[in-house]
């Protein structure tokens, strides 16, 4: 089952204006809105949906506003949506919208929408490269790297992290039925999963907890690498967002992080650089604590440079 | 007790930061409703780390609830109860605070406020 990813989230919100700004200053463009929500887009054409929390468009949230109220995966064709829908009406209701987008509910009750992907090639040239001793050079000669008035953009939505109420159950819904395998687990939390069709480590992330937490707990683009990452979380903390855990690089997933407090009901994130695995990789498992879950944390800084004025 | 700002300064139905520390982070906050003025340690129990998304973004809209941008933990604004979300049944920490003289008063200092060395105060 060739699901890809994510392309699109869906929020119900309380603050319009103050959510678009918020995805706005992320580096989401805007490509549609209007004073019931908006649209916003990463370089590869995925993103996320705001629309207010009492719009009677969006399915029934299973928690209250502001919080996720749809994931519309992309998968690789029509015939792997055909397999999705005959697959959940085995148990569950499963409608098709006007627009082609199938819609049901995993077992938590979170909406699933899925789509054939809309996703576009990103167009554009890779980031710079590095200059590592001994190796070929990233960049070319007289190439100055160091930019002060880069701009980071998101590349394409990354993954999402959910509460569930029974992490074994939910698991098994997202394998048995859809195809995700695991690729990691922390052990009192939660697996990190990834849909049959792409390589990355995660595109989803379950964590379990009382039923009152139900909702989402992150969500997070891909940036070019980790030199963006720093620059566009350096960017959202000079504009007043606030840091809640990063820079830092994570162990499972090797991507680094940096993760910020939003207006979406869970943090939003932005990685870069995780790996990929394909079906021989084994999970690796371990409790989840601060030294399993980094290889280093670091913390914002304003900018500041030595020498008080004596050289 | 100090003065922490002028009663005009606090929107009605809002709510407004203060005390930043080194990054900037308020370590308390005032909520209005009318002339009722309560004042919060800037510090969800749920982690332990701060409500706002950026700077005086307490509230879920003008007038409402107190929502912790963490994981949307809702508070009652006047008793500072948790009311849905991961911290259910526990509650902000209060400052203490009156009004007096179109003047708001809080108790110095904030008993148990977050730390300024910028991390979370529970990790």
């Amino acid at each position: 089952m060739k699901i890809i990813g994510p392309d699109t989230l869906i929020f119900g919100v309380d603050d319009i204006d103050g959510s678009c700004r918020f995805l706005t200053d992320y580096g989401l463009k805007r490509v549609e809105g209007g004073s019931k929500g908006a649209t916003f887009e990463a370089l590869d054409g995925t993103g996320v949906v705001v629309r207010t929390a009492g719009d009677a468009g969006l399915p029934a949230p299973v928690a209250g506003a502001p919080n996720i109220r749809e994931q519309v995966y992309g998968v690789a064709d029509a015939a792997t949506l055909a397999a999705i829908g005959a697959e959940l009406a085995r148990d569950r209701e499963v409608r098709q919208g006007a627009d082609g987008v199938l819609h049901s509910v995993d077992d938590d009750g979170y909406p699933l929408g899925f789509q054939v992907t809309r996703r576009r090639p990103i167009g554009r040239s890779p980031a710079l490269g590095i200059n590592t001793p001994g190796a070929v050079p990233g960049r070319a000669v007289n190439v100055a790297a160091a930019r002060d008035d880069e701009w980071p953009e998101p590349y394409t939505l990354s993954h999402i992290v959910l509460f569930t109420r029974d992490r074994v159950r939910a698991e098994k819904f997202y394998a048995g039925r859809l195809g995700f395998r695991t690729t990691d687990v922390f052990t009192n939390v939660g697996p990190f999963m990834r849909p049959a069709g792409t390589l990355d480590h995660h595109t989803l992330f379950l964590i379990e907890t009382p039923v009152k937490m139900l909702g989402i707990e992150h969500f997070t683009f891909h940036l070019a690498g980790p030199n963006e990452l720093l620059k566009a979380g350096w960017e959202f903390c000079r504009k007043g967002y606030r840091s809640f855990w990063g820079p830092g690089r994570h162990i499972f997933g090797s991507n680094y992080f940096w993760y910020f407090n939003s207006p979406f009901g869970g943090r939003i994130e932005y990685d870069a650089d995780m790996d990929l695995h394909d079906d021989s990789w084994v999970a690796r498992h371990a409790p989840i604590g601060a030294d399993t879950s980094q290889v280093f944390l670091l913390q914002y800084a304003p900018k500041w440079v030595p020498g008080g004025g004596e050289h | 007790m100090r003065v922490l700002c002028r009663l005009g300064e606090l929107p009605d139905g809002g709510a407004r930061g203060f005390l930043p520390d080194r990054r900037g982070i308020d370590r308390v906050f005032a909520v209005r409703r009318g002339a009722a003025v309560r004042v919060y340690l800037n510090d969800c129990p749920h982690e332990r780390t701060p409500l706002d998304w950026a700077k005086d973004q307490f509230l879920a809209h003008p007038g409402g609830d107190i929502v912790c941008s963490g994981h949307g933990a809702r508070f009652d604004p006047e008793s500072g109860r948790c009311i849905a979300g991961a911290c259910l049944g526990q509650a902000l920490i209060a400052v203490g605070c009156r009004v007096e003289g179109g003047q708001v008063l809080i108790a110095e200092p904030p008993v148990g406020a977050p730390g300024d060395d910028g991390a979370p105060s529970g990790r």
